[in-house]
Parts: C-alpha cells; structure tokens; sequence
C-alpha cells in the first residue's frame, strides 16, 4: 500500500452505517448495504483513481466484534508503538478476533480512520470503548455523526466525547448526503492529516470537474429529449372506405393520442435512465408520491409543473405565438391529454372550460387513403412541464445518496429530506427573459430548427443543475 | 494533398524529435473532424452506456501523446482547444484500419477538391481559348476592334474580381451578407458539386476495397457533414479556390490563344468609335492601361505609339487595304500584356489570398461549439474513477464455540483450568474468563460439580457484584454464598440499561421479569463495563447455591445494539458458569428516549429478529431469548 496515497478506514460498530458511508461517498450503489448487523464481513477497498493513478482510499470494514478485549490488550500494552499492528500479530489466526481483525488492518498498515457512529442515540459503553480504543492508534481520525434518526438531544454529548478522541468531528448523513456534503466532508479530511493536503485537493478538483462533466451531459440529455418530444408525432393511414362515420375517426384521434402521449413517455425514460447513468445510479426508489412517478400526462404534473398560466401567455407571446391561442390560453386552463377529444368547432369553448389539446391532429385525403398525423406537441406548457420534471429528476439524482438504499424510509422518526420550502417546479421560478428564451427554443426545436437561443437555454439549465448541487436552490425533494 | 496517414507519419515522427508545431488544420480535416465527432455522438446516443469508453479512449490519446506534444499549461485557451483538438483528429485517424483510412469523408473530400479545381481549370481553359479566338476572329476585310477585346477579356474580369474583393471586404454588413446568400454561386453550385464529386470518389474506391472492409466503409459513405455554420470562413473560402483556378485557366487560355493567332495568323488590330474621339484620347488611355508594364515595354512595344494608334482607327468608309499593315499589327503585345496584368494576374493574386485567408481561418478556429467541446472536454478532464477491489468473502460473525459444556444438568459452575492469554492460537472462548487484568479465580478441582455440592471460591473485593438499589435483593457479597430459592434467580444487568435506571424503576423491572419467567430476582450484578466487571457477574453464578436446579440467570441486555461476538462469548460463559441445564433468559431491551419516561422500553420487532438469528446459531437450547417488555406494553 502506497504510503503517500490517504487511505481512510470506515469502522465503528456493526450496522453504524459504515457501508452507507462508504456507498455513498464513493458513489457506488452496489455495495451490499443491509439493515441487518454483520453484513459487511471482509475489508473491501474503495480506491479513487483519476487517470489510473490512486489519490485516495477507502476500505470498508466489518463492525467491532470484541471492542473491550481490544481496548484492554491496548491497556496491558501500553509501552506497544503501533498498538495496531501488535494485536494483529497476536490474533491474526483467532477465528472469533477475525472481523477485529480486518478492521484494524487497514489501521495496522497506517490508514487514518473515519468512525462513524449514530448520534441520534445515547452513547453506549460500546461507544466509549471504541473512542478509547481508536485513539490509542494514534492515527489521524475523524468521526462522523451518520444519524439514523431526527433524534439530535444527544448531540451534544456525543461531540464532546468525541472530540476529545478525534483530530475532526462532523455531520455525515450517508442517505442524505448531497454532493456539496461530500465535497466538504473530502475537504475536511485534509484537517486530520496535513500530509493528504495535496492528494486531497486534487482529488476534490477532480471530483468537481467530473460533476460538472455530468452536468454539462445531463444538459446535453435534456436538450436532446425537448428536441425529440417537440417534433415526434404519430401517423395512421387508413383506406378511406373503412372509415364509415366520424366515430372511426375520433377512434383513431383516440388510438393516436394514446401512441402520441406513449412516444413522449418513452423519450422522458429513456432521458431518465440516462440521467440515472451520469449520476451513477443503479438502485432508485423514488418515494411513490413523488411527481416523478406520476404519469407525465396526469393532472398532478400538469397542476404542479411548468409555468403558470400568465407567465404561459407571456412566453409564447414572446415565442411568437398567435395572440388568439395565448388569450386562449390565458383564459383557459390547460389539461392536455386529458381531453384531447377536441372537435374543430368545440376546440375554443373546451380550452374556455379548461381543456386543451396536446397536439393537433391533421388530416390528408389523397387516392381513397386518409393520412391522420397527430403532432408535434403544440400545448405550449407541454415543453415547460416536459423540462421541469426532467430537472426534478437530475435534482433527485444528484442529491440521492447512494446509500441510500438502506434507509428505512417508512420510519416515524427517520432524518428528514430537505425542508420543503418551495411548492412550484423549476421553470416557474425562472425570470420573465428565461421563459422567453426557452419559448423561442421551443418553437424553433418544434420546427425542426436550430435556434440561436439553444445556447442560452443550455446556460439556463446548467445554472440551475449547478445551483441545485450547490444547495442554492431548493431541491423540491417534496415533489 | 496526401493521405491524413502519409501526412501524419512524419508529424509523428516530429513531434517525438519537438516539431510540435507542424500540424495545422486543412479543411478536409475539418470534414473528417465532423465525422469523428459525428461517430462519437451516434455512438452515444444509441450506446449512453459507451461514454466511459470514449472518456478512457480520449483522455488516454490526451495524456499520453498530445499532451506531450502541445503541454497542458494553457489547457482552456483557444491555441490549445485549436492544437489539441487537431492532435485528436490525428490519432482518431491513425487508429483507422489502414484499408478505410483512405476513404474518409475529408480525403474524399481533399480528391474532389483536386478533381473540382483541375476540371475548373481545364474548363476555363477552353473558355479562355474559345473566348479570345472568337473576340480575334479576322478574315482580312475588318481589323480586329481592341474595344471588344479589351471589355470581354479585361473590363469585365476587372469588374468580377472587384466584385469578389468588393463583397468579401463588405461580407460582414447586412445587405451584402443578403445579397451574397441568395446569389451565393458558391452555395448553389460548388458546395454540390464537391459533394457529389466527393461521394462518387468515394464509390469508386470502395469497389476496390477488400471485400471484408466493404461493410465498414460503407458507413463512411455520404458523410460530408462539415457544419459550414460553425467553422465561417474556413469552411468556404475552399470553394473560392476553383473559382480562381478558372479563371487562372481561363486567361492563361485566352492568353496563349492570342499569342498562337499572333505567331500563326496576320492579324490587324484597330479601334472605332461614333463619337468624335481622337487618337490622343485613345493613347492617354492606352497608357493608363498599360501603366503596370510601360516601364518595362516602352511606346511601341507595350503600348502603341500615337502614330499607331491614329492609324488603326477602323473608319467604315476606308477600305481595310489603305491601312498600315505595321500599325495594324501594333496593339498585338498591348494585348497580350492587358489580358496577363488584369486578367491573369488578379486571379492569381485572389487564389493567394484565398489560400492565404483560408489558412489563417483554419489557424484561428476557436472550435467551441457544442460538438467540439465533448471531444476536448474528455480530453482534458481528468478520468476519476473508483474502484472496487473485493478481498474475498470474509467468515460471518464469529460465533463463539461451548465453554466445555458440564454434563450434569445440575453441575455447579466451576472456573476454567487455566488462564489463557489473549494472543494464543488456542480457541479464544477458554480466555474468556482468563483477563490478565483480574486474577484468576483459583479452580475448585471438581471438574462438575452439583450446584449444591459447589464450593465456589469466596468473592474478592475486586470481585464483587455491584450493588443495586434497595428495591432489588442484596448482591452478593464476596464473604458470603449467595442462596438462591426455587423461584429466584441470578440477574446480570448490562451497564447500558442500569445507567438508565432511576430507583423507581427497579420495581418495573422486576415485575417484568416475574411477568415474563415467575422469578423473583435473588441477587443481581451488573455486566458490560469491561473484563472484571464481567469477571464479577460470573464469579457471582459460581458462587451461588441453588436450592431447586438447574442454575436460573436472567440477562438483561440493550437490544437496540446489534449482538457481537463479545455479547455472545459472555452468554458462553455464563452457561459455563452456571451448568449445561441451567436456565439461562436473555431479555432484550430497546433503547430509552429521554422523552418518554419507560427506561425499559420494548424492542423493535427488526432488532429482536437479528438477536434471534444469533442466538439460534449458538445453538443452546437452555438458552432463552425474550423482549422484556412486549410490544404491546408499548402503550401501557
């Protein structure tokens, strides 16, 4: 094990949490995480590489299985200068020291270590000896409060029990952690061990490249997925003579919006998982009220999502829109897909009602065939609601700690997500130009057009991505 | 122009002996730049799961040759994206399968280039020839008329590259850029034709290519997508270039042309005019033209003499015959001279400039738009990637093997033969009860003694139970044997749980204990504060007489805290302690919340089920595991 290279060892007592920890500051949901104790049963490592090169590690040990045998040998061995190391030596061939063991491997070859404890409970005798035990190393050591619950009366004690112990005492929380915790976390690492400075800020710039890496293609996916959804449309021919009265044609209107509104939501999928794939996520359980397991076409994303209906008229006025579908709208609510069984003649008085078709349906008559093409989307909310619940899900995407997958998200007293304080999706929060930019890129990207505000609109999303990683904004974590 | 390999074989070569700087952009590379990116985004898009690949693939081109070459301090700036990018395309192209290299996209397009340039230049040739054998078209009864020459061979060359000077200066304001859109030539007939002429080039070799690389090269076909938006005037000012070599061509025709009439036919030159022009006007505007090369060609060869001129005025009236035959030969070099001076050469000088204008475009390509940035952005952004390096499967939680089980279901306790340090190989359960901190409790002999029969060794101060409140039963003192009734026994309380203890409590807890086994608790000692308190709690079971056995101990536990090897070794040697039979209850607590006031709260149904899992694997069956206080209490 290279010396220079900061290797950090993640102990505590079993089902601490460690593996959560681990999860999610290295970003890899695959690691077995279970809420039972013991699962973590070998020390695996978690080296970070940039260009093939490790600048940092670390190694997931099992739980403290014999902590008061430990912290007694240290006690009657007290002249020992690698105390580690000396009780390796001593039990490496002990079946019942074998978990103890491998944890203080990582300790015995010079890692620092990082503890992590629950301080949402009372500090047990447990507790007090792993402290003891962990300073008698004498290795560079953090400890981190990863609470399982909202409990914080405990706080307190533990943070002063702690810091008698520890060169550093922090707040972790490995199934809330997001981004900007981590960054902060990695840089505070470089505190408990002044040598790792250097290692530890390269790995932090690279970390803060390749987030923005991950931005920059989440955008990409995002623009892409407006492109597509704004010129996709459904075509049916049909033989003239089959059809028989306008009950078949309202049918195929019908069998067409379903294909139609089908088409958009395997785009927003197939954008979704590539979002999943530029935040590395594998495991995804997005709470079953969430926006984002709503239908696309529901009313509760319609309601909730996109621009309100003033700020609907203004864009597309600014879009270039017919005057008389912006007062339309500006009248009329906006459901679409709900209805969509507009006539010509009732099209009017039903957007009055509230209803407003998703796309316009055009029928060519040519050689006894009738040519029904439904699309490209016309709704003008459509797009805006289209992008906000993608920016919601890259927003739960970056801010879904990848150890997650072991909270008990059904706990009474579980951490809760991010406070809610804002109850309206992202685009409506937007200035009045950002709206117009994101209008005439819309209606350029209907007709199939490159539009000069493509460049803009990438800069709007990506400012708002990058607010989101930076907690600048609020992450609607409720939506 | 040679093959990108053959280009890139001696650049490589450089850049190891520090030429660095030799590689510069063409406009075929632009073409095959647009095709890499092009492939790349494809890639992508049908494959997202490839990026990782591409990000690899670049960064390692990037790390180990361009950056070599082009160093990475300026990374960012316009010069590097330029030297970087054009690096990349490089070594894309030197990765090609030598077979397909030569059919991408930019060497078809550099061939149709050539192809478009020597037929322009061949086509304007012929023009030039037909052109000037018309204009000196001479049967012997009229002189050729100078005027007509001069307009068609020079006056309206002069005027077309002014015009070309003229839009190309004024490109940047509105109304030319209108103008030059809709009457664009180069857009309407060059761009396709180039295409065309690029693709069928491109078909043409692929006919010859292997049969096993035709599938391949096939998709190199029709990829001339060089975005002409994105790269201004580098991506057509290339166009311009068989423009000139037209009409390069066309003069070099018209002037050989001329000067073949001139060696192989008598030709009379002369000029006319309805209006009342003299010959002195005519002279002081045949020197205007023939400024550029009076110097070198004087009155009479350059430029007719005013003697000459007066004599070649063509007059309708005078027969051809009463004209000088010299002077109407006179105009011969003047010509030759106006066609080479403001034909030829202004075409050659626009094809300089192009050439010239065209490589400083290419030079200076900031190349940041969108699909040029992916490529340089995964060059020049560190790959970061973590791992995972399993060590193997790991043994489960240890379970602590039997304490030499007793046989005799009413066996006293006895201590164990020997001490065992803590570090020796032998199974750790025989040190349990050895802690080098306490000594040692002395062996009775007996190797299982009745409960009754036991003899245990007299507590030491060390050794001594901690006291509990008043409400629990006296301890057990070192000095004394502690007598337990039939419907009594032992109590071991963890630390956790006695900390949480106010007096009050104590009652509950017994309670609960009755509720749960009928016992009444005889004596109790606290456990979990390390070895010699542990040491205490079962010298306490060795100590006791029972006057009903087996052995009766009850455990209480924090059951909030996951069991560890250290919970189950002691429950080893508890049952050690108190015999094989003995009735040994483990009853789990859930963790206290200051906020309510139960310090004996029930365990969650998850905590008791990983407890449950691990006193089943110890495999006691005298071993009980119990809540203490049920869930239902909860509410109570």
């Amino acid at each position: 094990m290279e010396t220079q290279v900061p290797t950090l060892a993640i102990v505590g007592h079993p089902n601490a949490g460690k593996s959560s920890v681990v999860a999610t500051l290295t970003e890899n949901d695959r690691i077995a995480i279970d809420k039972r104790a013991g699962t973590t049963t070998r020390s695996d490592q978690y080296p970070v590489e940039i260009d093939g090169k490790t600048v940092l590690r670390f190694i997931d040990t099992p739980g403290f299985q014999n902590p008061t045998d430990i912290l007694e040998w240290f006690q009657r061995h007290p002249g020992g200068t690698d105390l580690a190391r000396a009780f390796l030596e001593a039990h490496r061939h002990d079946h019942l020291y074998s978990h103890d063991c491998a944890l203080l491997k990582p300790i015995a070859e010079g890692a620092g270590i990082i503890l992590v404890v629950d301080g949402s409970k009372r500090i047990k005798e447990k507790d007090r000896t792993e402290m003891e035990l962990l300073r008698l190393t004498g290795r560079p050591r953090m400890a981190i409060f990863n609470n399982l619950s909202a409990n914080d009366k405990y706080l307190a004690a533990w943070q002063d029990a702690l810091n008698k112990s520890f060169n550093s005492v922090r707040a972790f929380n490995a199934h809330r952690a997001t981004y900007a915790e981590r960054i902060a976390l990695l840089n505070a690492l470089k505190a408990i061990d002044q040598r790792w400075e250097p290692m530890l800020d390269e790995t932090v710039r690279a970390f803060e490249r390749d987030w923005q890496r991950r931005i920059e293609q989440s955008v990409t996916s995002l623009l892409e997925l407006l492109r597509e959804a704004l010129t996709f449309k459904v075509v049916k021919i049909v033989k003239a003579n089959e059809l028989d009265s306008d009950r078949d044609r309202e049918k195929i209107r019908q069998h067409l919006t379903e294909n139609l509104q089908e088409g958009l939501r395997k785009l927003e999928q197939k954008t979704q998982a590539e979002i999943r794939e530029h935040f590395k996520h594998h495991v995804w359980n997005v709470s079953p009220s969430s926006l984002l397991v709503k239908d696309l076409f529901s009313d509760e994303v319609e309601r909730r999502l996109g621009l309100n209906r003033h700020q609907t008229v203004l864009a597309s006025a600014a879009a270039g829109a017919a005057t008389g579908g912006a007062i339309d709208l500006g009248v009329g609510g906006l459901s679409f897909g709900a209805g969509t069984l507009i006539g010509a003649g009732l099209g009017s008085v039903l957007g009055v009602l509230g209803t407003s078709q998703l796309a316009k349906l055009d029928i060519q008559r040519t050689l006894g065939v009738e040519r029904f093409t439904l699309g490209p989307v016309s709704n003008p909310r459509f797009p805006f609601i289209l992008l906000d619940r993608s920016i919601l899900y890259c927003a739960r995407a970056m801010n879904w700690a990848h150890g997650r997958q072991a909270a008990d998200e059904s706990a009474p007293n579980r951490v809760p997500d991010q406070t809610a304080k804002v109850q309206q999706g992202f685009t409506e929060a937007l200035a009045g130009e950002d709206h117009k930019a994101l209008a005439k890129f819309f209606a350029a990207a209907r007709k199939g057009k490159d539009c000069a505000q493509e460049q803009r609109v990438r800069e709007i999303i990506r400012s708002v991505l990058q607010d989101l990683s930076n907690d600048k904004i609020d992450s609607r974590a409720h939506l | 122009m040679d093959s990108p390999l053959r280009r890139l074989a001696p650049i490589l070569k450089g850049a190891r002996g520090h030429r660095a700087d030799t590689l510069r952009w063409q406009v075929p590379d632009l073409i095959d730049f647009d095709y890499y990116v092009d492939e790349d985004e494809r890639l992508l898009h049908e494959q997202p799961a490839q990026r990782k690949y591409l990000a690899e693939r670049d960064r390692h081109l990037y790390k180990d040759q361009i950056a070599p070459i082009i160093g990475e301090a300026d990374a960012h700036s316009s010069k590097h994206r330029n030297r970087a990018l054009r690096w990349w395309l490089e070594l894309r192209r030197k990765q090609e399968d030598p077979g397909l290299a030569e059919l991408l996209p930019g060497q078809a397009f550099a061939r149709a280039q050539r192809l478009v340039s020597t037929a322009m230049g061949v086509i304007g040739f012929a023009v030039g020839l037909g052109a000037a054998s018309t204009l000196l078209h001479y049967e012997g009864d009229h002189p050729v008329n100078v005027s007509w020459y001069l307009f068609w061979l020079v006056l309206l060359q002069l005027i077309l590259v002014g015009t070309t000077i003229g839009l190309w200066y004024g490109r940047r304001s509105k109304i030319i850029k209108g103008a030059t859109q809709d009457l664009s030539l180069l857009g309407q007939v060059l761009r396709p034709l180039f295409s065309r002429a690029a693709r069928w080039i491109q078909k043409q070799r692929i006919t010859h290519v292997a049969p096993e690389l035709r599938e391949r090269t096939k998709a190199k076909q029709g990829l001339l997508q060089a975005n002409y938006a994105l790269y201004g005037p580098a991506s057509y000012l290339p166009m311009l270039v068989p423009a000139q070599v037209f009409g390069i061509g066309f003069n070099i025709g018209a002037i050989l042309m001329t000067i073949a009439m001139i060696w192989f036919a008598d030709l009379g030159f002369g000029w006319g005019s309805a209006m009342n022009i003299s010959a002195e006007t005519v002279q002081h505007l045949a020197r205007l033209i023939a400024l550029p090369w009076s110097w070198l060609f004087g009155e009479g060869v350059g430029v007719p003499t005013l003697q000459e001129i007066a004599g070649t005025r063509i007059s309708l009236k005078d027969p051809l015959y009463v004209l000088n035959a010299d002077q109407l030969r006179s105009w011969r070099w003047f010509l030759v001279l106006a066609v080479f001076t403001y034909g030829l050469l202004p075409r050659v000088a626009l094809l300089g400039l192009s050439a010239f204008k065209q490589r400083r475009a290419l030079a200076t390509l900031p190349f940041t738009h969108q699909s040029a940035q992916a490529p340089y952005a995964r060059m020049i952004t560190p790959s970061i990637e973590i791992r995972t390096i399993h060590t193997g499967a790991g043994p489960e939680m240890p379970i602590p093997a039997p304490l030499k089980p007793l046989t005799r279901p009413t066996s006293a306790p006895r201590p164990p033969k020997t001490p065992v340090a803590p570090e020796a190989s032998t199974p750790a359960p025989k040190e349990e009860l050895a802690a080098p901190a306490s000594p040692p409790a002395p062996a009775p002999g007996a190797d299982q003694p009745s409960a009754r029969q036991a003899s245990p060794e007299p507590a030491t101060a060390a050794g001594q139970p901690t006291p509990l409140i008043a409400q629990l039963p006296p301890s057990a003192a070192s000095s004394e044997r502690i007598s337990v009734e039939a419907d009594a026994c032992l109590l071991l309380l963890h630390i956790d749980v006695a900390d949480m203890l106010e007096e009050q409590d104590h009652a509950r807890l017994q309670q609960l204990l009755r509720d749960q086994t009928g016992w009444r608790v005889a004596a109790a000692a606290t456990y979990g504060g390390g070895r010699a308190m542990t040491e205490q709690a079962i010298e306490m079971i060795r100590h006791a007489t029972w006057s009903a056995p087996p052995a009766r101990i009850a455990l209480i536990q924090d059951g909030s805290q996951p069991p560890i090897t250290e919970n189950l070794r002691l429950l080893r040697a508890v049952r050690s302690a108190a015999g094989n039979q003995a009735q040994v209850l483990l009853a789990l607590t859930g963790d206290p919340d200051d906020d309510r006031d139960d310090p004996l709260p029930p365990l969650s149904g998850f905590d008791f089920a990983d407890w449950q899992r691990k006193i089943e694997q110890m495999g006691d069956p005298y071993l009980r595991l119990i809540m203490l206080a049920p869930p239902d209490d909860e509410a109570s």
